[in-house]
């Protein structure tokens, strides 16, 4: 309707009425307050405070506090007088009915008989009553002059109140189309944001939008449901039902020490708006993630809880190391203090944020991946029906991280062990070097028909983790290598370490397989890079007196020269390795003893060296020379 | 899989078993120390087909060899259960059974340099072609036999359960021996008597065939293990018949140094081997990684061997 | 283990569309099915039931009775069923028969052929018995029985098991899950050829041959709930009540209702 159509409501009132003659408003004044002798100033006084005083009484009554009995009386007070008003209306309907039915009952008994109550036929006899038209006598003229303009004042003012009604109903539905309009528009714009909107089951009017995740435990996937109401104004309220609405997160921290180290960041919030419509369906939906995140955290802890995991109310505590915990608490977005603005340029965030922050992503990722799965379990042909119900499983979301995080404090262990014993070889001259590979087992996974990127991908970190370190070492040929294998799925505190050592030297040395305690594999691996010290001075060319050296007691690092003429010329070597430090010590034999072994002569000065990680100068190979030409 | 011989001590019902009198034996009349390494367990039902059941006066239309089909569970076999079923005799099969077809597995062609070998006293299935060997995942097997119990009464009847409720398992040097009483469950509860299962764990071409087809093991990071010496034109059909008959001596001389009487034996019973010479075959033409692992059970055909033994010691005559 | 059925007839023009639907309703995407279906009989020997009943007064007499109640009690046909890929289907003979390919000097050897190798079709035994009869809940229950089979040549072992090949036939569909509720939106396709031999083919005609059982091309949607223990009335009532709300979600786009029992009728005469 573009052109505008008005249609006057009010009546034209095109001959107002002349004003009434000044005698009949005398008389008017006359029948309604009396003699204009009464009319004095102090009745008008009077008069003007009483009605002020109804006025005030009228106001009075609402604010007036009415105690809860008082009001329960008062409405017990109301009903009874409807009620007794009802009970009037109906004895005089069916008055009205009997003397109706009293009346035709002249004229159609039969059907009269029907609507008589019984008092009444007992009373009065069947057609005791009969209407009689008769002409009424003719009016005077001023009688009908009277009626005729009540008659009209009434029409008048009826049809004023009705323009009034129609005219108010307009501009209410105006302001109406207007909010409608507003509220379908905003609607439209979530739809096309990309949410879900749809009728609420439960109530068929309203309509909802659903930002929840479908495969989120029950509790949580209902609660992704909210309706959409409409403000008065037609704006769009956001009706999550009694979920409190604060935006909560949960939050990652990790203590070293007894220290806080590192938190997870809060996320900026995406929109600048926070409070459009669009940004408060993002922050519940976020909420309710974050929300199903913690529970199933705290589900799952408590079957940790016999590998240190603790819980509180409302706080998981992960112990990753001696020194190290994990916490994790769902706090309140805005509770939150934002991070205190720097003045010169954001810190670099230290490396326990970037831990807490990469822990908080996996939780979430791992999260979503446990989603993926219960929507492939759920398509799949349910078993048969049976009394007993499914035990929902406890999602994969600590242990991954940590068997992860175990993982990395083993390897990082065995690494600074690796390095610290080569760099004191290094330093003494030896060659040999230990490279790291972590995590060799997390590859990029190979494209799986049937499965998309992301779920093989975050498969691939579920499965078994695995790191190799070592390399080659001194002596020719010889290599040792770790490979540290830490299991997923299984019970936390289930890495294992497996050694290969190749030392052409003594093939008789292997170590056991399937250590399970990282300080065993570390006093293995100096062991070995002990020996291969030794087969390392044993395989040195002859230098030029021709003494070359032999092991004898490889496992404690001792050689002696063979070949010399008697015991007595021959030289005594020992070997300390250990992280800190390489040590030499070289001594004349003097002898052997009831075993056979050389033994060291007393009476001779030993000559040692001691080779640390920061020493320079000759190396252990040329003092090994020195002490065989002595 | 390897091989395995089955002996079994009839008792009577209310008279002790002999149970006591092998683990004695098994202590006293060896080299070696007996280990024991666990326990084990069984079960073993057998229908028979119904008309056979009718008494010889009953019914002119009795046939002359029963037909059985016996469902057998293996504590050791976790994956599976076996079924084991008569060919229907060729008079009255209209001959689809024995129609040839080009499948070489699960059609227990019946290999020609065993048959002669088995001299077996109460052969029920002579005359009629071998029995059917299947093995299906464990939940299946029972599905199965409660199907056949409701459905097919007309042609099966249930017979008895027996079962070895709580047997023990030894190593004794290269033998693993397992010994248990056997005890039917139903129609009603006796006991029936000893079952002995001792299996050879030394070095056989069987084994080295089983490891190089199975399909766990060539999933397992290649075949370039140390037994890589050996290949499949290495064997011929006949070796692993021979080497049977090897085992089944050394399982016989094993059981004789025990010294107990009164035992019935199957070792060498109808189609024992054919699932290895099968594989065996699939080898030499390259079929190794067997198409499609079945994630259920990893290895349909472990145990084969021992379960027709243990049938062939059930099919008690009732 | 009990199956609780509802059935609903789809026209094939009403099938896009209630593909959309039932995606929506149960939140998946459908999971397409094609599945051989080998039809087997239970046999019996001829002449074996009229054994002389009460001839025998000894002890066996109770046995006896037993034996010859069983001889003539009910036999079956069954199903045997194994899952299908499309690619198992033999390729269209418009592609076989290219010209172009014949030119190219490949020999005849159709190395892109069908794929489809019998030795590995897995099987599984999908027994149904009539339903039962004067159940008051508009539901069809039934008697199942679903068990794996070995894979390959499945003639042999039913053959000893008693059971002879009758036919068989193909199923086309989409299959949804609503919780318990297994939806199977479905159609029968027949082979377009009489086979040569009186046993399952070894090898497939191009699907496109295949011929439809009903030619209009309408569909049957089957909704089953299957129920561990059928003696357990709590569970049934449970079931076909789930069934009954499927029932009421669909009702604007199907009629989902109770079949006819004889139609279902899997006893062998």
């Amino acid at each position: 309707m573009s052109d505008s159509f008005s249609l006057p409501l009010r009546p034209r009132l095109d001959r107002p009425d002349p004003p009434d003659p000044l005698p009949l408003e005398i008389a008017q004044i006359n029948a309604q307050w009396g003699s204009f002798r009464h009319v004095s100033e102090d009745f008008l006084r009077h008069r003007i405070a009483d009605q002020s005083d109804d006025a005030s009484e009228d106001h009075d009554e609402s604010p007036t506090e009415v105690d809860t009995t008082e009001r329960l009386d008062q409405l017990y007070r109301k009903r009874a007088e409807i009620t007794q008003f009802a009970h009037q209306a109906h004895m005089e309907a069916l008055f009205a009915l009997d003397f109706v039915s009293l009346l035709i009952s002249h004229h159609a008994p039969r059907q009269a008989e029907t609507s008589m109550s019984a008092y009444l036929k007992q009373v009065a006899p069947m057609g005791s009553l009969t209407p009689e038209v008769v002409d009424p006598p003719p009016k005077p003229d001023a009688v009908r002059r009277d009626t005729a303009a009540v008659a009209r004042g009434w029409r008048l003012q009826n049809f004023h109140s009705a323009a009034n009604k129609l005219l108010t109903a307009a501009t209410r539905l105006e302001s109406e189309v207007a909010a409608e309009t507003r509220y379908w528009n905003e609607v439209l714009s979530i739809q096309h944001q990309g949410w879900k909107v749809c009728r609420l089951p439960r109530d068929r009017q309203a309509l909802g939008v659903q930002y929840g995740f479908l495969e989120a435990t029950p509790i949580f996937r209902d609660r992704g449901l909210a309706s959409l109401r409409r403000a008065d104004d037609g704006s769009l309220l956001l009706d999550q039902g009694l979920v409190p609405q604060k935006a909560r997160r949960v939050r990652v921290r990790v203590k070293t020490a007894g220290r806080w180290t590192g938190a997870s960041r809060t996320p900026p919030p995406s929109t600048s708006d926070p409070d459009a419509i669009e940004a408060r369906i993002r922050q519940a939906r976020d909420t309710v993630y974050e929300e199903e995140l913690f529970h199933e955290m705290m589900r799952e802890a408590r079957i940790l809880a016999p590998h240190g995991v603790t819980t509180r109310q409302n706080l998981v505590r992960v112990p990753v190391s001696d020194e190290q915990e994990i916490w994790l608490d769902l706090v309140d977005t805005d509770g939150e203090a934002p991070p205190p603005p720097a003045d010169d340029g954001p810190p670099a965030p230290a490396d326990d944020d970037r831990l807490a922050d990469a822990l908080a992503h996996a939780l979430r990722i791992l999260l979503t991946h446990a989603h993926r799965q219960n929507r492939h379990r759920r398509e799949q042909p349910p078993p048969p029906l049976t009394p007993r119900r499914r035990h929902t499983p406890e999602y994969h979301l600590l242990r991954p991280l940590l068997a992860g995080l175990q993982h990395r404090a083993h390897v990082r262990a065995l690494e600074a062990v690796l390095r610290d014993l080569h760099r004191v070889r290094r330093a003494a001259g030896l060659a040999g070097d230990g490279t790291v590979t972590p995590f060799a087992s997390v590859r990029p996974p190979a494209p799986h028909p049937g499965l998309p990127t992301v779920e093989s991908l975050v498969r691939s970190l579920l499965r078994p983790l695995e790191s190799t370190l070592g390399g080659p070492l001194a002596a020719p040929q010889a290599s040792v290598h770790v490979t540290v294998r830490t299991a997923i799925t299984g019970p936390p505190g289930g890495t294992v370490f497996d050694l290969a050592v190749h030392l052409p030297a003594f093939p008789d040395v292997q170590p056991p397989a399937r250590i399970a305690l990282r300080s065993e594999v570390e006093a293995v691996l100096s062991h070995v890079l002990l020996l291969d010290v030794v087969a390392a001075v044993a395989a040195a060319p002859a230098t030029a007196p021709g003494r070359r050296w032999e092991p004898a007691a490889p496992h404690h690092g001792e050689l002696v020269t063979a070949g010399g003429s008697s015991a007595a010329q021959n030289r005594k070597l020992t070997i300390h390795l250990s992280r800190d430090g390489l040590r030499v010590e070289a001594v004349a034999v003097g002898g052997l003893d009831p075993f056979g072994r050389p033994m060291p002569d007393p009476t001779a000065t030993p000559s040692s060296r001691t080779w640390t990680a920061e020493s320079t100068g000759p190396g252990l190979l040329e003092f090994v020379g020195e002490v065989s030409r002595e | 899989m390897s091989t395995t011989g089955v002996f079994f001590i009839p008792s009577n019902p209310n008279a002790s078993t002999a149970l006591a009198t092998i683990t004695e034996r098994l202590h006293t009349a060896l080299a070696d120390n007996p280990i024991p390494i666990g326990r084990w367990a069984l079960e073993h039902k057998l229908m028979r087909d119904t008309p056979s059941c009718l008494p010889a006066s009953a019914s002119q239309h009795r046939p002359q060899h029963p037909r059985y089909l016996q469902f057998l569970s293996l504590s050791y076999s976790p994956h599976h259960g076996f079924i084991y079923t008569s060919q229907p005799d060729a008079t009255t099969q209209t001959g689809k059974a024995n129609t040839p077809t080009p499948t070489p597995t699960p059609h227990p062609q019946p290999t020609p340099q065993q048959n002669p070998h088995h001299h077996h006293p109460a052969d029920p299935t002579k005359g009629a072609t071998l029995p059917v060997m299947t093995t299906l995942p464990l939940p299946s097997t029972s599905t199965l036999f409660s199907h056949f119990v409701y459905a097919c009464q007309p042609f099966w009847c249930h017979r008895h359960t027996v079962a070895v409720p709580g047997g023990t398992v030894y190593d004794v040097g290269d033998f693993r021996v397992r010994i248990g009483d056997v005890r039917q469950t139903q129609p009603t509860a006796r006991v029936r008597g000893t079952v002995v299962e001792i299996e050879w764990r030394g070095p056989s071409i069987v084994s080295t065939i089983v490891a190089r087809t199975s399909p766990t093991a060539s999933s397992r990071e290649g075949n370039d293990a140390g037994d890589g010496l050996v290949t499949a034109e290495d064997i011929q059909d006949g070796d692993v018949e021979a080497e049977y008959r090897a085992c089944a001596a050394l399982i016989r001389e094993f059981w004789a140094k025990l010294g107990v009487e009164g035992a019935r034996e199957a070792i060498l019973v109808p189609g024992v081997g054919t699932e290895v010479v099968g594989r065996l075959q699939r080898w030499r033409k390259g079929l190794v990684a067997v198409s499609g692992v079945n994630e259920e059970d990893p290895d349909p055909d472990a145990g084969v061997d021992v379960a027709r033994q243990f049938m062939e010691i059930f099919r008690f005559n009732r | 283990m009990h199956e609780l059925l509802l059935f609903a007839s789809v026209p094939a023009h009403q099938h896009h569309e209630l593909l959309q639907q039932l995606a929506g309703l149960t939140a998946m995407q459908p999971r397409h099915r094609l599945e051989r279906r080998l039809i087997f009989k239970a046999y019996r020997k001829p002449g074996l039931i009229n054994t002389r009943v009460g001839a025998s007064q000894d002890l066996q007499g109770n046995e006896m009775q037993r034996l010859n109640k069983m001889l003539n009690g009910g036999m079956f046909y069954t199903q045997v069923v194994g899952p299908l890929d499309e690619s198992d289907f033999g390729l269209n003979r418009s592609s076989a028969g290219d010209p172009d390919a014949a030119m190219s000097g490949t020999e005849e050897l159709p190395t892109n052929g069908p794929t489809y190798s019998y030795e590995n079709q897995p099987w599984k035994l999908e027994f149904r018995d009539i339903p039962e009869a004067g159940t008051r809940s508009a539901v069809t229950a039934r008697l199942m029985a679903s068990s794996s089979l070995p894979k390959g040549d499945i003639s042999t072992p039913m053959t000893a098991w008693g059971y002879s090949f009758v036919s068989e036939y193909v199923v086309e569909g989409d299959i949804f899950v609503l919780d318990d509720i297994v939806i199977f939106l479905h159609r029968v396709l027949n082979y377009p050829t009489e086979p040569q031999s009186h046993e399952p083919r070894r090898e497939l005609p191009p699907l496109s041959d295949m011929v439809l059982l009903e030619r209009s091309g309408s569909y049957v949607l089957q909704a089953s709930i299957t129920v561990q223990d059928g003696g357990n009335q709590e569970m049934m009532k449970t079931a076909s009540q789930h069934l009954f709300g499927l029932r009421e979600q669909l009702k604007s786009a199907v009629r989902l209702e109770q079949a006819d029992r004889l139609s279902l009728d899997t006893r062998a005469k």
